[in-house]
């Protein structure tokens, strides 16, 4: 049997925004083939959030030398942990190069659902405050489009996502369409009590947003607060395309999911000026293949997009598909993060959580809200939370014996974090470009990364220090330490902007619709879209205008536009 | 020696939950070449002092002696360990960084080896895979699903 080649539509990646694509598009009528780089996903086999430690090897520890050998990069990251290693990518077989003096941190996840298995969940809405940024401040190029362009949108997606949280009201952070809120612990309130009491009502602690479900929600199973989302979710509670996306557009009958399929460029007919297809290797047996479609979305993350456009060239685009402004590539953001304090709350020490919450605190953007900072543009958010410290303060200790387990086996005292995120200006000469000398297990010259904090985030950075230990004082807090560590860019792994939308096509690669100025039917709903990064997490945002992108995309074709 | 930091009382210790094996894979399979001589050079010095201080081997001390002796190694571990710096995230995780001295590196993997174990996670820590519910202001010792094993 001769495999299907022509499609209406292909989407590149099943991740946060494929999904998304797959959802909408087969929704819509359209025959859709999703390509995934990686393998298949079977949450039976594959999810592993119930495995207890004493059933694993290194009992959480790691198989240290098999990271060191394979995933010295991916190891770094906290997910990427004894169970959850496996859905990170392989280092040796996924090379990159960074300009020498300025190293990038790329966190990846090829297997069907990418990096939605292992994301961290928060969900928190763009304002106007963060769309008109760079227009009052005269940075990078306006964004094309305002709030309220996106909310009916994030109204769309949240409904189908369920999102837990509370509603502030405040201008800065628009509320979502929440499922019930979940609880703070005892020293969680307390300290947003003091927070209240201290600055005016300028800072304000509220429970996180968080992509988990509350309450049974659209076929899914309310959380049953086992902790880490990261190894997956049997009760398909938190929000990842597998769990969710791609099982709507399975049920449509119109989704062809190809995993094992490295795209490798885009086809580009220059008669008809659209791209007709798709150039695939399968990753298993290297074979080269074809698919064909009438319309592309590119869905692969900011970076893998990218990458694929500029080993897309043709005569007329010699310096990457769909690249006439030259900015492909160019204006890599990512969050800066690694900011802020911890400290010991005194009291409560009779009080203990039970159950784990795959979630934490937060506190939104204050700085240049309604006051102005001299030091630095924009401003971040903390995340973070209380907890008793755990039998692992008993290492440092000096005790042993009968006594010294009884102990270590309690809670020990309540510790306090604020870790800052904060937002990072978008930058012609943070790019990425193809690196002629290196090429991924599968022959694909890889991405040579150029990327650098500017002294506007070095700046937020130290602020998160000075106000998470001012926030912690206030609230009675000993044992003060404020950090602001000095970790590269792609860290937070929230990498953005390299196909930026824009008015103007000399500018920018993308229109207000996520569709490409240059090839009308190819459109790039991932991170690579955003003009500026916020403070706040992208996710979000992605799946808004991936949704609305597809809207738009549809009406387009059923108007002969595509 | 694991067994006098974490002895067996009303619930198992340390040798019932096998960490005299756990601390042997780390060995073998987990740490560096490195890393490992200055585990066994600290373990033999253990018996290198018992010696000069009392004439025979650790394990052949008193009680009293090894007590001695385990309170000395903490106060050299304190010395060169200086302080350990958090980690910073309210999340799982084990202590990183304390690997430079012998007696850190032994109480790390034993108390790692006890309360990762399934007794020592249990019977301990009430401890439990799925909690299926959240009371972040629990009274302290009202169930179970205490205190984090991981």
């Amino acid at each position: 049997m001769k495999a299907e080649t022509n499609y209406d539509a292909i989407v590149i990646g099943s991740g946060m925004t494929g999904g998304w694509a797959a959802k909408e598009l087969t929704e819509k009528g359209l025959k859709t083939l999703v390509l995934e780089a990686g393998r298949p996903t079977v949450p039976e086999e594959d999810y592993v959030e119930h495995v207890a430690p004493w059933e694993m090897k290194f009992r959480g520890a790691r198989d240290r030398h098999h990271q060191r050998e394979d995933q010295p990069i991916q190891g770094t990251c906290y997910a990427c942990d004894e169970w959850s290693a496996k859905f990170f990518v392989s280092d040796k077989e996924n090379p990159y190069t960074t300009a020498p003096g300025k190293p990038f941190r790329w966190i990846r996840g090829r297997q069907v659902g990418g990096r939605s298995i292992t994301w961290g969940r928060q969900v928190y809405r763009w304002s106007d405050l963060d769309f008109e940024a760079n227009l009052q401040q005269g940075i990078a190029i306006d964004w094309p489009i305002r709030y309220a362009d996106v909310a009916p949108w994030y109204d769309y997606v949240e409904d189908f996502i369920g999102i837990t949280g509370e509603a502030l009201g405040l201008p800065q952070l628009p509320d979502s369409k929440f499922l019930p809120a979940m609880a703070m612990n005892c020293t969680e309130m307390a300290v947003r009590d003091s927070l209240a009491k201290h600055f005016g009502g300028e800072r304000v602690m509220t429970i996180g947003r968080a992509a988990v479900l509350t309450k049974d929600h659209g076929g899914r199973a309310a959380c049953h607060y086992c902790g880490p989302c990261e190894r997956g979710c049997i009760t398909r509670s938190y929000f990842s395309s597998v769990n969710a996306t791609l099982p709507a557009a399975e049920k449509t009958g119109r989704m062809t999911l190809r995993p094992h399929s490295v795209v490798h460029s885009l086809i580009f007919d220059p008669r008809t000026r659209r791209v007709s297809g798709v150039r695939v290797l399968d990753a298993q047996t290297r074979a080269p293949l074809e698919f064909h479609a009438k319309v592309i979305f590119l869905c692969a993350s900011a970076l893998e997009s990218v990458r694929i456009l500029l080993n897309s060239s043709t005569p007329e685009f010699s310096g990457g598909l769909a690249n006439s402004s030259d900015e492909l590539g160019h204006n890599l953001m990512d969050h800066v993060k690694d900011g802020g304090a911890t400290g010991m709350i005194p009291g409560h020490e009779d009080r203990i959580v039970l159950g784990r919450r795959p979630n934490g605190i937060y506190v939104p953007r204050f700085r240049n809200v309604k006051t102005k900072q001299v030091e630095f543009l924009r401003g971040y958010g903390f995340q973070g939370g209380a907890h008793r410290e755990g039998w692992q303060r008993g290492i440092a200790q000096t005790g042993f014996g009968a006594e010294f387990k009884k102990a270590t086996s309690k809670p020990g005292p309540w510790q306090f974090t604020f870790s800052g995120f904060g937002e990072c200006l978008p930058n012609h000469n943070n790019f990425v470009e193809i690196d002629k000398e290196k090429v991924d297990a599968w022959g694909i010259p890889v991405l040579k990364i150029h990327s650098e904090w500017s002294d506007n985030e070095r700046a937020l950075r130290k602020d998160m220090a000075m106000a998470a230990a001012e926030m912690l004082a206030a609230a009675g807090a000993r044992d003060i330490e404020p950090f602001a560590d000095d970790s590269p860019p792609g860290f937070c792994i929230h990498e953005m902007g390299t196909a930026r939308m824009g008015r103007d096509p000399k500018t920018s690669v993308l229109n207000s619709y996520n569709q490409a100025h240059d090839v009308k039917n190819l459109f790039i709903t991932d991170g690579g879209a955003m003009v500026s990064s916020s403070c706040v997490n992208p996710s979000l945002t992605y799946m808004a205008l991936t949704a609305r992108a597809c809207d738009y995309a549809v009406e387009q074709m059923k108007k002969g536009e595509i | 020696m694991a067994e006098l930091i974490l002895p067996k009382t009303d619930t198992p210790g340390a040798t019932d939950v096998g960490a005299c094996e756990f601390i042997d894979l780390i060995l073998t399979e987990w740490y560096e070449e490195a890393e490992r001589n200055r585990f066994l050079t600290g373990l033999a010095d253990v018996d290198v002092r018992a010696q000069s201080l009392f004439g025979k081997d650790f394990v052949d001390c008193s009680p009293v002696q090894q007590a001695d002796m385990l309170t000395a190694l903490g106060e050299r571990m304190v010395e060169e360990s200086g302080r350990v710096r958090d980690q910073g995230r309210p999340s799982r995780g084990i202590p990183i960084g304390t690997d430079k001295n012998f007696y850190s590196m032994l109480r790390r993997w034993t108390l790692t080896a006890y309360y990762t174990s399934e007794a020592g996670a249990t019977a301990e820590l009430k401890y439990e895979v799925v909690p299926d519910r959240y009371d972040g202001c629990a009274e302290v010792g009202a169930g179970k699903g205490e205190t984090e094993s991981q």
